[in-house]
């Protein structure tokens, strides 16, 4: 057999630059790109652009005088917030909420769309599906005000008191209530729609897979923990960490029109506090100041959660 | 030749008097047309007719009475507060804007401060004659309108006549009638409890008495001298949360709450959903404002009977009953700098118009032929059928749109204007009843024009954001028990005085002071 001998010189291969690559890649993918500009215009102007305006937070803003006028106070209104008297409790108060949302609020959906994948009855199936997606079309201020109803005196949840024989009393106006009465509305309103991104994941996990662990020996819940659980993983992961990105900015809305000064010790939350504070006033610069203290807050938190999440689980956002 | 100059002198003297006296003509006369720019919130009511009030024929009316043009800027309704912001950080500021001190931080005195607005006062004598007059009548109007350094920011609303208040404790006449009870001889917390102990017994589901929070410390606890902000006795300024008045007030809500007669609903629910109670027949008296009592009375069939305000003894000595203590009510139209300086005379005179007696009538109850017609020579009047008997939309809608809600004026009382309350005898009965009480007077009310530099309402509002929420707190948990009034009170006064209240007390002290001595 002749050698085959290769005459031709050694290829060398010039590493391509970023903007290089950015090119080439372009030109290949033309339209991907020019969808995702409105987009990118999208975030400048409405997200990158506006952050400019957080000095306002470091002065006396009055709309009147405008940015350029107003009188420059550096860190004067986050020590007002810091050390104000209120500042630990309202803290104190958003963290764990938004904690026990976590722990207890976070793998609901989870579980919900675990079981519903495993329901073999596909009209059920939907039946159940639709119906739980329902509440979360309800309007925030229409739920509220059917627990204050149903919390009242009244109210529907003392019918059950009634059964047990017990006296009546108010649940929004009783402290130790308040965290349950939050946390099991918000779980009720929002658990159906949060669980279709993981029924929509599930969906997608090869059926070879189940079949696969079937013949290994795996009973459905072996299955569950050992296939469906694994393939959601990422997603949770991702979920969590976008979760925990928002620790710090609970929502007002709820709050203010579930609270009240019975249960301020522990419903008063930073973004009530600062709502009661900035109403009297007009304060636009404390209002931005509690704002921006608090997205730091949530930077910090969800970069130590990404770091984390890569090391551990190997999924992460970035 | 001395007489003759004299005599010109004299004459020169009478004919510059005669031309300070003499009033302002409308329409006003001008060497060419001028458009003025108004931003103003608009009413609930005329919200739901117009989307602005130049559609309103009752200010095209005013625009052809005063010679002026207007254009008229609204911000959203519901979002006046978000809508004003936008406007002062946006380019086009309007010429006038009504009600500032509803939606500026600091008030007309920050707003000149920041250079917002002019100072009117060269410009009140000669070109606002009526509104000049009306706010000099004496010494204590003069106080309320001039600020310490001399000025007049504004115009604003002026008002020296007035109904009684509005929210009264209204009780059922017919349970009354079956008690032996007169709802007119309940004038004491005594009295009330025996009405409220009759009901807690013979009515059982029936909840004695729930009233919000807000309504019930203002309106009764005005009967324990309770005034919920700074007042002032005898010219020294006490902040009513470590009074003991506060303290036997609670101490008389919290025996309510134990004997059952006031709802464990007390604080978490509104007065809307309570007057559904009461029409409901659940609720066995509550305080409300009388038109809503009347209305809801009328549409559900639960009658009402309305009682005297109750104070804690039959002769007690009562000094907080807020009425006619403030003939400035705060409220303040101001003119911008946006506007040419040129033109301040011309707007002077266009402001005036509505504190001269015809212009006072036409802002209260509207344009004659328009909104009304006269029936005799004697001032009587009766209201047209387009506000009346409109086709589209009802009377309680049509008296926003009928008359000048919100504009600066002199103010007639509702009792005498509002085609809502006119309508009916009843309500304006019900509306005077019970207007004089014997032995309740304001001597411990300070005005609202008792103003502070901007430091200062800086740093007391820092004191009192604490101040009030600590207070909100307590009053209610001693009044449900959940902390012991009498053990817990003089833990509650210090914890008062490490939040600084005797600072923000002696802030208050200042700003009255420099007020008294304007």
């Amino acid at each position: 057999m002749s050698q085959i001998v290769n005459d031709r010189p050694p290829v060398t291969y010039h590493k391509k630059t970023f903007f290089q690559r950015l090119a080439l890649d372009f030109r290949q993918n033309k339209m991907v790109y020019l969808m995702w500009l409105p987009v990118l215009a999208f975030y400048l102007i409405f997200h990158y652009a506006p952050m400019g305006g957080l000095v306002i937070a470091f002065q006396n803003y009055k709309p009147f005088k405008g940015i350029a006028k107003s009188k420059f106070v550096g860190l004067e209104h986050f020590q007002e917030f810091l050390t104000g008297t209120y500042a630990w409790r309202t803290i104190r108060n958003t963290l764990v909420i938004s904690l026990l949302q976590i722990l207890i609020g976070f793998p609901m959906p989870i579980i919900f769309a675990l079981l519903m994948n495993e329901v073999r009855c596909n009209p059920y199936k939907r039946v159940v599906q639709t119906v739980s997606y329902m509440p979360h079309f309800i309007s925030l201020v229409v739920m509220c005000g059917m627990i204050s109803d149903f919390a009242a005196s009244t109210g529907l949840f003392n019918v059950f008191r009634d059964l047990a024989g017990k006296p009546h009393l108010n649940f929004l106006a009783e402290p130790r209530y308040y965290r349950t009465i939050y946390i099991a509305s918000g779980i009720w309103k929002q658990m159906g729609w949060s669980s279709i991104l993981y029924l929509a994941t599930l969906s997608s996990v090869d059926m070879s897979l189940y079949e696969a662990a079937a013949i290994d020996g795996a009973g459905r819940f072996r299955q569950m923990l050992s296939v469906t659980l694994p393939a959601l993983v990422p997603i949770i992961a991702v979920q969590l960490i976008m979760r925990m990105g928002h620790i710090m900015g609970e929502g007002h809305q709820k709050t203010i029109l579930l609270y009240n000064e019975m249960t301020w010790e522990v419903s008063d939350i930073v973004s009530s506090y600062v709502y009661r504070r900035g109403l009297k006033n007009n304060d636009y610069s404390f209002g931005a100041a509690v704002d921006l203290f608090n997205s730091l807050v949530n930077v910090i938190i969800l970069c130590s959660a990404n770091y984390f999440s890569k090391h551990v689980v190997k999924e992460s956002l970035w | 030749m001395k007489k003759l100059i004299a005599l010109l002198m004299a004459l020169c003297l009478l004919l510059s008097a005669g031309a300070a006296l003499a009033d302002v003509t409308y329409p006003i006369k001008t060497d060419k047309p001028v458009k003025l720019k108004v931003w103003m919130e608009m009413n609930a009511g005329a919200s739901q007719v117009f989307t602005n009030y130049m559609e309103n024929p009752v200010y095209q009316r005013f625009s052809e009475v005063t010679g002026i043009e207007l254009e008229m800027m609204h911000p959203t309704y519901g979002a006046a507060g978000e809508g004003f912001g936008m406007m002062l950080a946006g380019s086009e500021l309007p010429d006038i804007i009504v009600d500032l001190e509803k939606f500026y931080n600091g008030g007309a005195v920050a707003a000149y401060d920041d250079e917002l607005i002019y100072d009117l006062t060269p410009y009140l004598e000669e070109n606002a004659p009526d509104y000049y007059k009306l706010i000099n009548v004496n010494d204590d109007v003069r106080r309320q309108f001039y600020n310490e350094d001399g000025k007049v920011l504004g115009f604003y609303y002026y008002e020296d006549e007035y109904d009684s208040l509005a929210d009264c404790l209204v009780v059922r006449p017919d349970w009354c009638e079956e008690f032996g009870i007169d709802p007119a001889q309940i004038t004491t917390f005594d009295k009330l409890e025996e009405y409220l102990q009759k009901v807690k017994d013979t009515k059982p589901g029936v909840t004695p008495f729930l009233t919000s929070k807000d309504k019930t410390f203002t309106t009764l606890g005005a009967g324990y001298n309770v005034y919920q902000g700074f007042y002032q006795e005898d010219g020294t300024v006490k902040y009513y949360a470590d009074s003991q008045e506060w303290h036997d007030f609670l101490a008389r809500m919290h025996s309510w709450y134990e004997k059952g007669y006031m709802g464990t609903d007390f604080g978490t629910i509104g007065n809307a959903q309570i007057r559904k109670l009461y029409s409901a027949g659940t609720v066995g008296c509550l305080v409300v404002p009388i038109g809503n009592a009347y209305s809801d009375s009328k549409a559900s069939g639960t009658p009402i009977a309305k009682t005297p305000f109750q104070s804690y003894s039959e002769d007690a000595k009562i000094h907080v009953y807020n009425l006619g203590v403030n003939v400035n009510n705060g409220y303040c139209t101001v003119v911008t700098t946006a506007c040419d300086e040129k033109l301040l005379p011309i707007v002077c005179q266009f402001l005036n118009y509505t504190y001269t007696d015809e212009g006072s009538v036409f802002a209260n109850r509207g344009p004659e032929g328009l909104s009304w017609v006269a029936t005799d020579d004697q001032g009587g009047f009766k209201f047209t059928d387009w506000v009346i008997h409109n086709e589209l939309y009802e009377t309680s809608i049509m008296h926003n749109v009928c008359r000048m809600t919100y504009w600066p004026c002199k103010r007639i009382p509702d009792t005498q204007c509002s085609p809502n309350l006119l309508r009916d005898e009843t309500a304006v009965a019900l509306r005077l009843q019970y207007a004089d009480r014997e032995n309740w007077d304001n001597a411990w009310l300070m005005p609202t024009s008792v103003t502070l530099t901007t430091d200062e309402n800086n740093e007391r509002l820092k004191i009192m954001s604490n101040v009030d929420t600590y207070v909100s707190e307590m009053s209610l948990k001693f009044i449900r028990g959940e902390a012991d009034l009498e053990t817990g009170w003089d833990a509650y006064v210090q914890q008062l005085a490490a939040y600084k209240l005797s600072r923000a007390v002696e802030i208050t002290q200042g700003a009255y002071d420099r007020y008294l001595s304007r």
